[in-house]
């Protein structure tokens, strides 16, 4: 539902284009940034997709991906667990950001297909880049984004 | 422009916007000339609105515009037009000076890199270009300020570079957890950098700062947390 915390024990994905990508294909922090226009990261959250397994988690969010954008050669889905971005930015940033991230699904907009596990992380701007270095150190794994 | 405004919009089109946002049968009392220039105006309007989509602005915002002594209709309509076909002349001025920035970084940057660097630009070129046709690939301005930081600070290493979610260029040095240094040039002149450093006192804890600062001021700043340890040649 809406607005619902997403627990520290389950996992989000995040779709990373090359452009974010280093030449080696290791995510950076411009992964995790936000443009001026956002309010929070989008993410989604992987234990609320019902699938038997992991792959099968992360090739409906290549599914849904696929819908929205162009997906190019080289993009990557990275996973990372919930409990850890929250720690690692607190711990690690000088103002100890609490981040929290919330269960934000799309559901009945004509303008794109829904995206139930839709989810956003919360507690920085685009003025923050730090955050998304920080994030981007607790990438646990990449998939491609496109097979 | 209203000869091309009578060959698109029939007279049922003007009739149907006329009715939507204002109308047609306002005029300028006792100025037949005024007058004139209100109704060619409506009609400019009207047809940049059609093509685009924007809404219309009102009669009294037009009659403002238009109604002023030194005005002439040429200048009003050149500053008022905005149509999506300017928006996309736009993007496109932008992706030329970025290319032309980039066969400068490859025939002429004194760098031993200068070659890598401009393949990677034009890799992060067409893709951007593949995944958003629609907006500017590269931030021309922010492409020069980093190529104008880079031959002020000719001792840096070959970074890695992406492109921030505004597509402004982003370059990074790191080598360790503890050893990080990021830039993303902005087109105002400014960067927001990220630093990770060892503490130079109690070398196993991390100095973790950002900030925003002049690109011109940026290495003053940033020199006294080591960061060209690991960044510079």
């Amino acid at each position: 539902m809406t607005g619902d915390t997403v627990p520290t024990e389950d996992h989000i994905s995040r779709y990373c284009s090359p452009l974010r990508c280093t030449e080696e294909g290791q995510v950076t922090g411009a992964a995790f940034q936000l443009r001026e226009i956002d309010e929070y990261l989008s993410v989604n959250w992987l234990e609320y997709l019902q699938k038997a397994n992991w792959q099968e988690k992360i090739q409906e969010v290549r599914r849904v991906l696929n819908s929205k954008l162009r997906l190019t050669a080289n993009a990557k889905i990275a996973v990372l667990n919930v409990g850890d971005i929250i720690d690692h930015v607190r711990t690690k940033s000088p103002d100890h950001r609490n981040l929290s991230v919330l269960h934000e699904p799309i559901e009945d907009d004509p303008s794109q297909e829904d995206d139930l596990s839709h989810s956003g992380i919360y507690g920085f701007k685009y003025e923050d880049p730090m955050i998304g270095d920080l994030i981007a150190e607790v990438v646990q794994e990449t998939y491609p984004a496109k097979l | 422009m209203n000869n091309t405004l009578q060959n698109v919009i029939t007279p049922e089109d003007e009739k149907f916007f006329a009715t939507q946002y204002f109308s047609m049968n306002d005029k300028v009392d006792d100025d037949p000339e005024a007058d004139q220039e209100l109704q060619s105006y409506k009609r400019a309007y009207i047809w940049r609105d059609f093509q685009s989509g924007y809404r219309l602005l009102s009669l009294k915002d037009i009659q403002e515009s238009v109604l002023t002594s030194e005005s002439t209709p040429e200048d009003i309509i050149y500053i008022k037009w905005e149509s999506p076909f300017d928006k996309l002349d736009e993007y496109r001025d932008e992706d030329e000076k970025a290319l032309r920035i980039i066969s400068y970084i490859r025939d002429q940057l004194d760098a031993d890199f200068a070659q890598q660097l401009a393949n990677r630009l034009k890799f992060l070129f067409e893709v951007s270009q593949e995944e958003n046709p629609d907006e500017i690939a590269i931030m021309s301005e922010s492409l020069s300020n980093f190529v104008a930081f880079l031959q002020s600070e000719s001792h840096l290493k070959y970074p890695n570079v992406v492109l921030s979610p505004s597509n402004n260029i982003r370059a990074q040095w790191r080598t360790a957890p503890n050893r990080h240094f990021a830039v993303e040039f902005l087109n105002t002149g400014d960067a927001h950098f990220v630093i990770f450093s060892p503490d130079p006192i109690h070398s196993e804890k991390t100095v973790r700062l950002s900030g925003i600062t002049s690109i011109d001021s940026l290495m003053e700043i940033v020199r006294p947390y080591g960061v060209l340890g690991w960044s510079s040649r």
